[in-house]
């Protein structure tokens, strides 16, 4: 098929506003009378707030408003249970809960004021390992609940114990991952105008998911949603972040622009958005496995346990997807599987990119490699046996059969092109020097778009002006990612139209259709059907207003390169034209385009049915060198081989991937929030390590393209798949170099040379 | 020596506004900068690049009272060569040190120490005598130091003192400079023995990292090729950057390739005192505290 704007490397539509600086962020909005607000967080994780003496603060000169529990109108939200608190009440649950808000003249009288409020509490001893929460009788971090459990997702397939007697050969391990911080490189920033236009508030900022938040603002404010109104401005990266946590903050800016009838703004620093944002859920996880002599997988048995700190948040959801991917792409005829979550007085988790499948693809992938080791095969040869192919049943019993099951193709390519096979043998030999090389792999399946957990589907409205420009109305949110661009690539091919004639407006809930958040990668997919829905829409309009007024038949017409064409080809006149006449004849020029996605189903009690209607495939490469004198570890080179159904833009593509392998390379060797009794000890990029550009390797990208029969011009996800491989991958690399299996991430140096971490996450002094 | 940039230059001085309850003093001289230490009673807080002031204040820069800029002091930013030893001034910057030659001829190890820190920003800004100052066991400049047998001069409203680095630092971020003393230079003697050395940073990543545990190495030999003169010094895993002097002893008037690499190793892991802490624990840098000095030791035996 030939394509004239989509499958290009077209550049980002937004890139001049921000090379230039003259792109605006949360932070730099500035409104006349503008009030400076500042969080005062608690002094404990787990502690009765006894008492709260605001006099003090409140005599401060410049102070104007201090906002506690009390004036919240509803203090607790949530998009799937409602226990998280704008503000402690009676306690705190997490080191990062909020007490007050104080908005004051300056910034600096707001941080004067904090510091002269007197809070009373009485220290309490918490709960810092899901482990211990969830043991029966252990004291309730939410006392209307009856455990602490927040979530169980079981699965179940086949019969688990005749799967083990048929198997040869079972092992069992343990493995675990620590809490992540999603470290985007713009903290935290909303401010709250009142009384604007319409609107009781309207609320600018960093928001990753503008509905997600109008939903909380409203809910928290007890006030109508066509009240509430959510602009997004640039942002500065969220990777998952700035869902729940903004919405905390946009709902305590809120209540004091109304409380002061002045603008609010509330911004993070580095400090504060460290330990107040959710991180992703570190997992202790339980696998076993079992195969015959000749890697036949007959049975695997897993156990998740996410820690979900102090609230709720994703965790059903994060969960969930983890007990679909768990057994990896492999099939297996005998699963059960069980997921869970548990809340404990850790800091809170929730969304961050790969969102539950980055901890069981690290598991499950490691456990291939040791199994094939057991069986003494090659790890791709194991994995060849028994990866799904067309027709496939997944283990929660999902017929592979609506799309091309490309793990083969993907496998295949990465192992190729790395040279895996000759490299694995020779680094498995013993090497010379302190300086041991390695290889190692991962794949991944991953369903696209939100599945099973919520309805899907999104809106686009186009509006064609007189001149023949568009404006381009989205519910999904540029977070970065290029969203942007791809909408305006879709829309271009659709109409004819160059991407510079296409104006994508920032989100703004006041216009945009509500389209649900811009998460789970499903941007393109879902909302770049809807794009492509509008577009045809306003197509055929077209097409109807020049058939009837030139004598032509719709069939003939066709837009190209700003221009209608018609019978052999023959030009009629520009768009711009033909806009101006249609418009002047009173022709509807504005079009709605919304796409539901296709049907899925899944029983809860059992874990089957089939929880997303497709899905991308994925294999990375990390080959790595480990001095085993110091334990350090090079990461030399990544490949990373990803079925993306079509790259609407391949060199976005290549960006998601350059980025998503340098997160999980993060994940893989350096990240790690640590954490004590509750206190986080990592507060800042001093001590929380990501990888700067010389931990950068050589990224080899190869992206593969099966169209699918259900994405916009056959496009999928890229976005999550490119960072839930590495760490597995590098793992597994590490193994064939220094002959020493990690299952604890990070893989630092510490364990490179020790054999343990400096502290586990979660865990007890 | 001296390259700006144009921006730079253009970029808006510090205005007296900034500072009008307090006192911002930038003198050009040295004789200045006595008169100002002299004449001024209360606290001055000393800034050279600020990589290290800045980051100690974070948000609180406003409770520093008066400050003394040492960045118009062209005198603290020579580097003078003599027969006998090189002067560094306490103004010059990690990027000079890392970048001239006569530096990396002289003394490889503090070359490559300062091609170590943290990132180009950070060099380019950060200073020698900030470095030795903060006196944080894990600053990089400091084993080299040490293993040169550098001395300090230390000038204040009343005179100068000249003292060995090896007995400025005290402790953690704690040295001998009293209120009111200015590191002004750094001296490191010159013999014409042959030296040979190491320099081993180990952290966990490849940039913008503090040492979790450094080595510093030097050993000079006289005409047959004894060991007549060894240095060794780690970073980060003990109080002060620590000089291992029954290591350095027990290779004395060695030859090279006899030297008993086990045993110095041994010394090495059993005197430092290293502590858990976030860039590592006390088990993982002892561990490694061995592995470095058998790998610093082969390396200078290979030169
Ligand atoms: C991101 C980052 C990365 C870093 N990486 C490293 C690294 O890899 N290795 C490393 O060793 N360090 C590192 N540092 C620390 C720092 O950059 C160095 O210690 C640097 O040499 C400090 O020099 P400065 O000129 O910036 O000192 P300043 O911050 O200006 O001063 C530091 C202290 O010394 C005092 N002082 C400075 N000069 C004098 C003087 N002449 N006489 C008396 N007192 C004086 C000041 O009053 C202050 O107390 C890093 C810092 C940052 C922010």
């Amino acid at each position: 098929m030939e394509f004239n704007h989509v499958h290009k490397s077209k550049k980002r539509v937004d890139v001049y506003e921000k090379v230039t600086g003259r792109a605006k962020y949360g932070a730099d909005m500035r409104f006349p009378d503008m009030l400076y607000a500042q969080t005062l967080y608690t002094k404990y994780p787990y502690a009765e707030i006894k008492n709260i003496d605001l006099d003090k603060a409140k005599k401060q000169t410049d102070v104007e408003a201090i906002i506690t529990a009390e004036d919240v109108p509803n203090n607790k939200f949530g998009v799937i249970i409602e226990n998280q608190q704008v503000l402690a009440e009676d306690k705190s649950l997490f080191i990062g809960d909020g007490i007050a808000v104080v908005a004051a003249k300056t910034a600096k009288a707001a941080a004067r004021a904090i510091e002269l409020i007197d809070v009373e509490y009485k220290e309490l001893e918490g709960i810092y390992d899901p482990l211990k929460a969830r043991k029966e009788g252990s004291q309730l971090i939410h006392e209307e609940n009856e455990s602490n459990q927040v979530i169980h997702h079981p699965l179940r397939k086949g019969n688990i114990k005749q799967g083990f007697l048929e198997s040869d050969v079972i092992i069992k391990r343990e493995y675990d991952t620590p809490f992540i911080e999603q470290s985007y490189i713009e903290p935290e920033a909303v401010v709250a105008v009142p009384y604007q236009e319409n609107s009781t508030i309207t609320v600018y900022g960093s928001i990753q998911n503008p509905f997600a938040t109008q939903g909380a603002v409203a809910s928290v404010l007890k006030e109508k949603l066509n009240k509430i109104r959510i602009v997004q401005n640039h942002m500065g990266g969220s990777f998952g972040g700035k869902d729940e946590v903004v919405s905390s903050m946009a709902a305590r800016a809120a209540i004091l622009a109304l409380k002061t009838k002045k603008p609010v703004r509330l911004v993070n620093t580095r400090d504060q958005s460290i330990k107040e944002s959710y991180k992703r859920h570190p997992y202790k996880m339980k696998y076993k496995i079992g195969a015959t002599h000749d890697g036949q997988l007959k049975a695997m048995q897993i156990e998740a346990v996410a820690d979900s700190g102090a609230y709720a948040c994703q965790t059903p959801f994060v969960t969930w997807r983890s007990v679909v991917q768990a057994t990896g792409p492999y099939e297996v005829a005998n699963v059960k599987t069980d997921t869970y979550g548990f809340y404990t007085n850790n800091i809170y988790t929730g969304a961050m990119r790969g969102y539950g499948s980055p901890q069981v693809i690290f598991a499950q992938e490691s456990l291939m490699d040791e199994l094939a080791e057991e069986l003494d095969m090659d790890p791709v040869e194991l994995r060849l046996k028994n990866i799904y192919h067309n027709n496939s049943i997944t283990a929660s019993g999902q017929k592979l059969d609506s799309h091309q099951v490309s793990l083969e193709e993907v496998l295949t390519k990465a192992v190729e092109k790395s040279d895996f096979i000759e490299k694995y043998n020779r680094y498995k030999k013993e090497q010379t020097g302190d300086k041991k090389r390695g290889i190692g792999l991962s794949i991944s399946f991953r369903g696209c778009s939100l599945g099973a957990e919520a309805i899907d589907a999104a809106g686009i409205i186009l509006s064609l002006k007189k001149d023949g420009s568009v404006n381009l109305y989205s519910g999904l949110a540029e977070n970065g990612q290029g969203l942007k661009t791809v909408y305006c690539q879709i829309a271009g091919e659709i109409l004819g139209l160059d991407i510079d004639r296409i104006n994508f407006m920032e989100v703004d809930t006041l216009i945009s259709p509500d389209s649900g958040s811009t998460v789970a990668s499903r941007a393109t997919l879902i909302g770049g059907n809807a794009v492509k829905k509008a577009a045809n829409n306003l197509k055929n309009r077209i097409k109807k207003f020049i058939a009837e007024s030139y004598e032509q038949t719709e069939d003939d017409i066709v837009l190209k390169d700003g221009k209608i064409y018609g019978k052999k080809s023959i030009e009629i006149m520009s768009i711009a034209k033909m806009s101006s006449m249609a418009a002047m004849e009173g022709v509807c020029l504005t079009s709605y385009g919304w796409y539901v996605s296709p049907e899925i189903s899944w029983d809860e009690e059992i874990g089957q049915g089939n929880p997303y209607f497709t899905y991308v495939y994925g294999c990375q490469v990390a080959e790595v060198e480990v001095d085993i004198k110091t334990g350090e570890i090079n990461v030399l080179k990544m490949t990373a081989a990803h079925d993306v159904g079509r790259a609407i833009n391949p060199a976005n593509v290549k960006g998601q991937i350059y980025g998503g392998v340098m997160m999980g390379l993060g994940y893989g060797i350096m990240e790690e929030l640590k954490t004590n009794q509750g206190y986080i000890q990592n507060t800042n990029f001093d001590e929380y390590l990501i990888p700067t550009v010389k931990d950068m390797p050589d990224i080899d990208p190869i992206i593969v393209e099966n169209p699918d029969p259900d994405g916009p011009f056959g496009a999928k996800s890229i976005g999550e798949p490119t960072l839930e491989l590495g760490a597995a991958a590098i793992a597994n690399a590490v193994a064939n170099a220094a002959d020493k299996r990690i299952r604890s991430l990070p893989i630092n140096l510490e364990q490179i040379i020790v054999g343990r971490k400096l502290s586990k996450g979660g865990g007890q002094k | 020596m001296k390259k700006q940039s144009k921006g730079v230059k253009d970029r808006p001085r510090i205005s007296g506004k900034d500072f009008n309850q307090y006192k911002y003093f930038r003198p050009k001289s040295k004789k200045e900068l006595i008169r100002i230490i002299n004449g001024f009673q209360e606290d001055l807080t000393i800034i050279a690049g600020g990589t290290d002031l800045l980051v100690a204040n974070y948000q609180k820069l406003y409770e520093i009272k008066n400050w003394l800029d040492l960045n118009l002091l062209d005198e603290l930013k020579n580097i003078k060569m003599f027969d006998d030893k090189v002067e560094i001034g306490s103004m010059v910057t990690h990027q000079r040190l890392s970048k001239l030659d006569q530096i990396k001829e002289l003394f490889p190890v503090l070359h490559q120490a300062a091609a170590d820190v943290g990132s180009p920003q950070i060099r380019s800004r950060g200073t020698i005598g900030g470095n030795i100052v903060t006196s944080s066991p894990a600053g990089d400049l400091l084993p080299p130091l040490l293993i040169y047998d550098a001395k300090l001069k230390i000038i204040s409203g009343e005179g100068s003192r000249v003292v060995d680095a090896n007995e400025f630092f005290t402790g953690p971020k704690k040295n001998i400079l009293k209120k009111g003393e200015i590191l002004e230079k750094i001296i490191i003697p010159l013999k014409e023995d042959i030296y040979k050395g190491a320099w081993i940073k180990v952290g966990k990543r490849k940039a913008l990292i503090i040492s979790s545990i450094s080595l510093a190495l030097n050993l000079s030999m006289d005409r047959s090729n004894l060991i007549k003169k060894a240095r060794i010094c780690i970073g980060s895993a003990a109080p002060v950057p620590l000089r291992i002097k029954t290591a350095e002893q027990a290779i004395l008037k060695e030859e090279l390739t006899k030297i008993n690499i086990e045993e110095v190793a041994q010394i090495v892991s059993e005197k430092i005192s290293p502590i858990d802490d976030i860039r590592g624990t006390a088990k993982y840098r002892r561990q490694v505290a061995l592995n470095i000095t058998r790998k610093a030791l082969s390396e200078v035996m290979n030169q």
